[in-house]
């Protein structure tokens, strides 16, 4: 691959231990980044994302952040850490500069569809609509505002938010998430918007239909698989790895001239 | 490590100038033979010239991309002498002048005719090889013209548009030969073609044209050619493999406002 025009280092993914973040975060390691996961959950990162053949962890416990933060060979790490909660996003954030200095890329990747219930609007429960839009809109609000003063400072940044294909066209029976990836696009432009003078940019990818744990339930039933293939044109759903090789592109710096963009990934899906 | 386009042939329309020529060189940096296809036999010739000074492989070919037999010609040669084409890169494009009142018919049909016709027409050509050899990537491209409407550009904006429609009925109906169709809507990217236009907005001062464009791209500056070629590199690529249908907007920010 060409080498980039000027290489960034550190990147930051949220929901980083499974599925599309897990993806990402394998492939922006192997690109050279050191990457830092921020995940709810501990013991995923712990054995898929961290473990995996990667050599020894050491666990530190910074006192003044009262998060855990675990260091794998090689400078990945992963901060426990509720994208959510403001205190606890200010906390990781905190954490990650003081080890490493800066954050050049954070992938808003930790995203939910809500359990069935969140379904068409009027049957959507309120609980559901927040939860949903708790991790896909205020979890990328507050992370984003947690990165970029340094970002500002930095001059540069990219701020890369895992949408879906649902923020640009509705899914059907999925009110909530719908609205909430909606927000996310529009969420990415506005940041674009903003902190463009400052050389910071932001884009949002798009996937359609990807298999992940988020997902499996739905694609692991044969004859729902099929009826969801049918309406791809390309006749298949993505694999993680292909939506992280469009995080990888955009982290790169290859498409510096690419912001505010909601990049579809999504075999044909919504050109139909 | 090996490039990105390694082992594909790919044709680049417009090769010749602009986004054209850094498409066509980096096409073949990647290891991709390229056939430079350009109205303009000399300017092909010229970037042919510095791919192959660079141990590149291409080879420039003529055509007017309106005309149907001047282009089936152009790409049975590319594909006799480079082998069965993979990309296609619809680069060439012309640009307009004036709203539907001060426009002439003349410029509407050159416009639509090189924009939409010469798109159409050199998809076709390249997508009766790609079907028969596993599929492909076409690149189309749009404008940010093809999105937000820009002042005295009536023909272009419309061209454009069409441009984008076309892109998402070419990706469903060439998806089951396993060829995929994306476009670029770039923002304004300083080119040769882009001198004119300047200068008219700036009421003669190409300075001043310039920096009213500037004022609209939140990023601070315009396009460069090597800007968009990387996208296209991306989109003709696999990396790109799920990709299919959709509008790719390197344009500074320019339509996120």
């Amino acid at each position: 691959m060409t080498a980039p025009p000027d290489q960034p280092r550190v990147a930051v993914v949220t929901g980083g231990a499974s599925g599309i973040g897990l993806a990402t975060t394998d492939r922006l390691r192997a690109d050279g980044f050191d990457v830092v996961v921020f995940d709810i959950d501990v013991t995923a990162p712990h054995q898929s994302a961290i473990t995996t053949n990667r050599g020894p962890i050491r666990e530190e416990t910074p006192a003044e952040h009262g998060r855990k933060f675990m260091i794998a060979e090689g400078g990945r790490g992963v901060v426990v850490c509720d994208v959510t909660d403001p205190d606890d996003v200010q906390r990781a954030v905190d954490a990650v500069l003081e080890r490493f200095g800066r954050i050049d890329v954070l992938v808003n990747n930790a995203g939910i569809t809500g359990s069935p219930a969140a379904t068409v609007l009027h049957e959507t429960p309120t609980e559901e609509w927040d939860r949903v839009h708790a991790v896909n809109v205020r979890g990328p609000f507050l992370c984003s505002r947690a990165v970029l003063p340094a970002m500002i400072e930095q001059r540069a940044g990219h701020i890369i938010t895992i949408a879906s294909v649902a923020g640009l066209v509705a899914f059907p029976g999925r009110a909530a998430y719908t609205a909430s990836k909606g927000a996310a696009v529009m969420l990415t432009k506005s940041i674009a918007v903003d902190y463009a003078k400052y050389g910071i940019r932001a884009n949002a990818v798009c996937p359609g239909m990807v298999y992940t744990p988020m997902t499996s339930w739905r694609l692991d039933q044969p004859e729902l698989r099929e009826q969801i293939e049918q309406q791809i044109p390309l006749g298949r759903v993505a694999r993680p790895e292909e939506i992280a090789e469009a995080v990888a592109v955009l982290a790169s710096g290859q498409l510096g001239y690419l912001t505010g963009h909601p990049l579809v990934i999504d075999g044909g899906l919504s050109a139909h | 490590m090996p490039g990105r386009l390694e082992g594909k042939v790919a044709v680049v329309t417009g090769g010749g100038s602009g986004i054209g020529r850094a498409a066509a060189t980096l096409f073949a940096a990647e290891g991709a033979a390229v056939a430079v296809l350009d109205r303009i036999p000399e300017a092909a010739q010229e970037t042919v010239d510095q791919i192959e000074g660079a141990e590149g492989r291409a080879l420039a070919v003529t055509a007017d991309i309106v005309d149907a037999a001047e282009v089936q010609a152009a790409f049975d040669r590319a594909g006799a002498e480079l082998g069965p084409v993979g990309v296609l890169y619809n680069n060439a494009g012309v640009n307009s002048s004036g709203s539907i009142l001060t426009s002439t018919e003349e410029d509407w049909d050159r416009c639509m005719a090189v924009n939409v016709k010469g798109t159409y027409l050199c998809s076709a050509a390249a997508a009766r090889t790609m079907a028969n050899n596993g599929g492909g990537s076409i690149v189309n491209q749009g404008s940010v013209a093809s999105l937000v409407g820009i002042a005295n550009f009536a023909a272009y904006c419309a061209s454009k548009g069409a441009v984008v429609a076309l892109t998402r009925s070419m990706a469903i109906d060439l998806a089951a030969s396993k060829i995929r169709v994306n476009v670029i809507c770039p923002g304004t990217v300083y080119t040769p073609l882009m001198r004119p236009m300047l200068t008219a907005r700036g009421g003669g001062d190409e300075e001043k044209g310039l920096a009213m464009t500037i004022a609209k791209y939140p990023i601070g500056r315009l396009g460069t050619p090597e800007d968009i070629a990387r996208v296209a590199l991306f989109l003709a690529s696999d990396e790109s493999a799920f990709m299919t249908g959709s509008v790719v907007t390197p344009d500074g920010g320019m339509t996120a406002q």
